[in-house]
């Protein structure tokens, strides 16, 4: 071993070396933006070169953003492929693949035009052409982009560098359907004439961004190439390496002895793993959409089929309590339907605490009126709480939970479901009183709509309440056809006072998810603060040791 | 003898066969679909949920899903897995190198050590030997594989820094993948699975050592004046190892399960670690090749088992 590391270190020392003088020589350096990204707590100037190796704990199924929403392979496909816009940390859609773009006044007609140096990975040029197959067949299997372009009369080039695209009606959500966070484009020289969802691309994809497919070894890695040719400036690294693990913790223990140097996703539960090591930083992660701890009532079957149960459980729930044990306190305790991370896109005067304050005695009155009084130490009811197996947040929160409603005489036992049968149990069957589990998306609407729409009830990882409200509906369609922004904060303001009187879920939690990396790292802390979006490690670099 | 063995391949077939029909009604059991994994953790719309469930085959009838799934593992056809994008087939043939590298090592090095150390501890005469090593046996015996694994990560990975703690081979440097960096790797998971295995065969040994040890030719043999050594190799060691060599045999199935958990927390790209991730994805052709190379693979030990046995013992052999 000692002969090794030696090994190890002399070569280590030549590649830097070695580094450094082509560094020297041309001096490319893609990464200094003058955005005082340098302010950061790594010490060492960034070299050129190396191997970026990232951890992901569960490997993707395809490669194709198109085709799926798990988060590795969209987490994945941020280093290849990209949207026409990218959502800066505020949601507000940035220039990426388009330059620029204009609306009509009505909201119906939508321009965008095209940088014009773009090329694919495969020599190809990127053209207006992409645009249109990606936003028509493209994204005929994305329910979010759906929500937009199903409305869409027309998707046509102007010319090899215009997109024009024309609406029936007007969709506030159009924005963030078109920028990376849903729609990332793909090439039509590629797809058009096949069957996207068996094209052998999507295991060997063509993109646009700053690194290109190399190969993939089924279990064990992707890795990906610096893409010479990218139009912002080649990348500093030489490539980057997807490290394929089947477990968390295997994944904790290879980036504590630097075996990997990134992972996007790092358990709280490790935090105190990590607590004093200098070689790894932990940060909040990037690229993870607002993400809410939310608790699904059952509102047909069993006692939460009555509001007002709802409503009392709501008062006997010590929000706090729960974010400071479950989530080590890292977050905010949840106020609404809409995380506060949506900047100016929620209604900050109707709160769960200005509409039930904790409130133990309130509860107990609220469960006597509505008929469940409590005779001597029987319980007024029990309910069944369901949530993943093997997911320890979710069962601490069962535990928390069952300790705060034995205060209001309420029974809970917990249930732990393992994961493949939860689409089944919990969004077919609808087998639970409470469900605990963790929503998050790109814009408040989809949210909303998924979580709350009578049209998302049956869908899965949509309605599990099967709370169905024409009220709420209603003001969900406004929300999606608002033009002005008063139309949408009386849009928001109107959805929320319903969703707020029946309450069919309690957000308890607003979690800040973490990622982690190892210290010689450049450029990966501001990551989080550019851009809400999956990072492309376009700038992020090694430093010199 | 011959005979013997071909009855009992013949009693094979039956089980091999009743596999995939078992397997097939133990995964329609457990709720949950192989789609659920492809469409992520997002509402997807209607069309495409169903032009999945069609690849997959699912809209057909019960009994044609049965019969297709029972043709698949009798051909060994066993498709394409959209969950994996790729040939089923060259899936497992891939991964079954992974587990064969970490298996077959580590079950002769834990049969080897098992007989070594059941002897020395049937044999000694010491009481602090027998002591020592039945203590480390029933540790073996009693010790869970992940937690072995988990303790080796952070004693020789994490804290001496001497082995890697991932993979099958370094992602990066000069000598990434070869010989020597897949030994380095494969010290712990190695490790790993000698220490919960050879405690069975340390067991058996011993107590038939023992047995062995207070036989009349034994003590013949020391009335002729041999010396232990020749006694212990001859004697003792021939006959104390044929219930041994069941046990060794009865293993090979026991050390690929074993295998699931180390490969798990090691990382290490084996059939194990494939199955573990099939499971969660419901992914059900993969699930039946892996269980139909296993179903294969523990009939063949045993059947090799029985074959070694009446080599080993001659009773059997002319029997």
């Amino acid at each position: 071993m000692s002969f090794r590391g030696a090994l190890r270190r002399a070569l280590t020392a030549v590649a830097v070396a070695a580094a450094m003088t082509v560094s020297a020589c041309s001096s490319t350096s893609p990464s200094t933006s003058s955005s005082g990204s340098d302010s950061t707590s790594t010490a060492g100037s960034a070299v050129a070169g190396g191997e970026l190796i990232i951890g992901y704990s569960l490997e993707p199924t395809t490669l194709n953003p198109l085709l799926t929403t798990n988060q590795q392979t969209l987490a994945a496909s941020a280093l290849w492929a990209q949207g026409l816009t990218y959502l800066d940390a505020d949601f507000v859609p940035q220039p990426r693949l388009a330059e620029s773009w204009e609306s009509s006044s009505d909201g119906l007609t939508h321009t965008y035009h095209l940088r014009p140096d773009v090329v694919w990975h495969d020599g190809e040029p990127f053209t207006a052409e992409d645009v249109v197959w990606t936003l028509t067949d493209g994204v005929a299997n994305l329910a979010n982009a759906k929500l937009a372009l199903a409305n869409a009369t027309s998707i046509t080039a102007l010319d090899d560098h215009t997109v024009e695209i024309v609406l029936s009606e007007p969709s506030s959500v159009l924005p963030t359907v078109l920028s990376e966070a849903v729609v990332r484009i793909l090439p039509a020289h590629v797809y058009r004439g096949t069957d996207i969802t068996t094209s052998e691309a999507n295991l060997a994809p063509i993109g646009t961004g700053p690194f290109k497919f190399d190969s993939w070894a089924k279990g064990e890695s992707i890795s990906y190439v610096r893409n010479e040719d990218y139009w912002d400036g080649a990348p500093a690294l030489d490539g980057v390496t997807i490290a394929l693990f089947s477990d968390t913790t295997a994944v904790v223990n290879a980036l504590r002895t630097g075996e990997i140097d990134y992972t996007p996703w790092f358990p709280d539960t490790a935090m105190t793993l990590v607590a004093g090591d200098d070689e790894v930083v932990v940060g909040p992660s990037a690229g993870v959409f607002p993400t809410q701890a939310m608790l699904a009532f059952n509102t047909v079957d069993g006692p939460t089929a009555d509001p007002g149960v709802r409503r009392a459980l709501v008062q006997a729930i010590d929000r706090d309590q729960i974010l400071q044990s479950a989530w080590s306190g890292a977050g905010q305790i949840g106020e609404g339907p809409i995380a506060p991370s949506f900047v100016g896109r929620y209604d900050p005067d109707i709160t769960y605490t200005s509409s039930y304050p904790y409130d133990v005695e309130a509860a107990k009155a609220a469960l006597d009126a509505a008929g469940y009084a409590q005779s001597g130490n029987s319980p007024r009811f029990s309910i069944v709480y369901k949530t993943f197996a093997g997911n320890e947040q979710s069962l601490s929160v069962g535990e928390l939970l069952r300790s705060q409603l034995a205060e209001v005489g309420v029974e809970v036992s917990i249930e732990a479901v393992d994961n493949a049968s939860i689409p089944t149990v919990v969004f077919t069957d609808f087998d639970f009183d409470l469900f605990h589990t963790t929503y998050f998306d790109a814009d408040p609407a989809f949210i909303l709509n998924r979580q709350y729409s009578c049209g998302s009830v049956g869908v899965q990882y949509g309605n599990m309440s099967q709370y169905c409200s024409p009220e709420l509906d209603a003001a969900l369609a406004d929300l999606l056809a608002a033009t002005t922004t008063e139309e949408y904060d009386s849009a928001i303001t109107d959805a929320t006072s319903v969703i707020m009187e029946d309450v069919p879920y309690l957000v308890m939690v607003n979690p800040q998810l973490q990622r982690a990396w190892r210290s010689n790292l450049h450029g990966v802390e501001e990551l989080s603060s550019t851009s809400a979006n999956w990072p492309n490690f376009g700038t992020v670099s090694f430093t010199e040791s | 003898m011959l005979t013997m063995l071909f009855r009992r391949a013949v009693y094979a077939v039956p089980l091999l066969l009743a596999v995939p029909i078992v397997l097939f009604f133990l995964l329609r059991a457990a709720p949950g679909s192989p789609v659920d994994s492809i469409i992520g953790e997002f509402p997807v719309p209607d069309e495409y949920r169903q032009q999945l469930e069609a690849l997959y085959g699912l809209d057909r009838p019960l009994g044609e899903q049965l019969w297709t799934y029972f043709l698949r593992a009798i051909t060994f056809d066993f498709g394409y897995s959209y969950a994996n994008g790729s040939d089923v087939a060259d899936l497992v043939w891939s991964r079954l190198g992974g587990t064969l590298i970490l298996v077959v090592p580590a079950l002769l090095i834990s049969s080897a050590l098992g007989l070594l150390f059941g002897l020395m501890a049937g044999f000694s005469r010491s009481r602090r030997t027998d002591d020592v090593i039945s203590t480390s046996v029933l540790i073996s015996l009693a010790l869970p594989s992940f937690w072995v694994a988990q303790m080796l990560v952070i004693m020789f990975s994490i804290q001496l820094g001497w082995f890697p703690n991932s993979g099958m081979q370094s992602m990066r440097g000069a000598d990434a993948g070869s010989v020597s960096d897949v030994l380095w790797h494969l010290v712990l998971p190695l490790a790993a699975l000698v220490i919960i295995e050879f405690g069975a065969v340390a067991r058996v040994t011993r107590a038939s050592t023992l047995e062995v040890i207070g036989l009349d030719y034994v003590t013949t043999a020391q009335m002729k004046g041999l010396t232990q050594r020749q006694i212990g190799i001859r004697h003792v060691l021939r006959n104390a190892s044929l219930p041994a060599i069941t046990v060794i045999g009865g293993r090979f199935g026991r050390a690929i399960a074993g295998s699931i958990l180390i490969e798990t927390v090691f990382n290490w790209p084996g059939m194990g670690s494939l199955l573990y991730r099939s499971i969660g994805q419901r992914e059900n052709q993969v699930l039946l090749a892996i269980v139909m190379v296993i179903a294969i693979s523990v009939v063949a030990a045993n059947l090799i088992t029985d074959l070694v046995y009446s080599v080993a013992d001659p009773r059997i052999r002319n029997a």
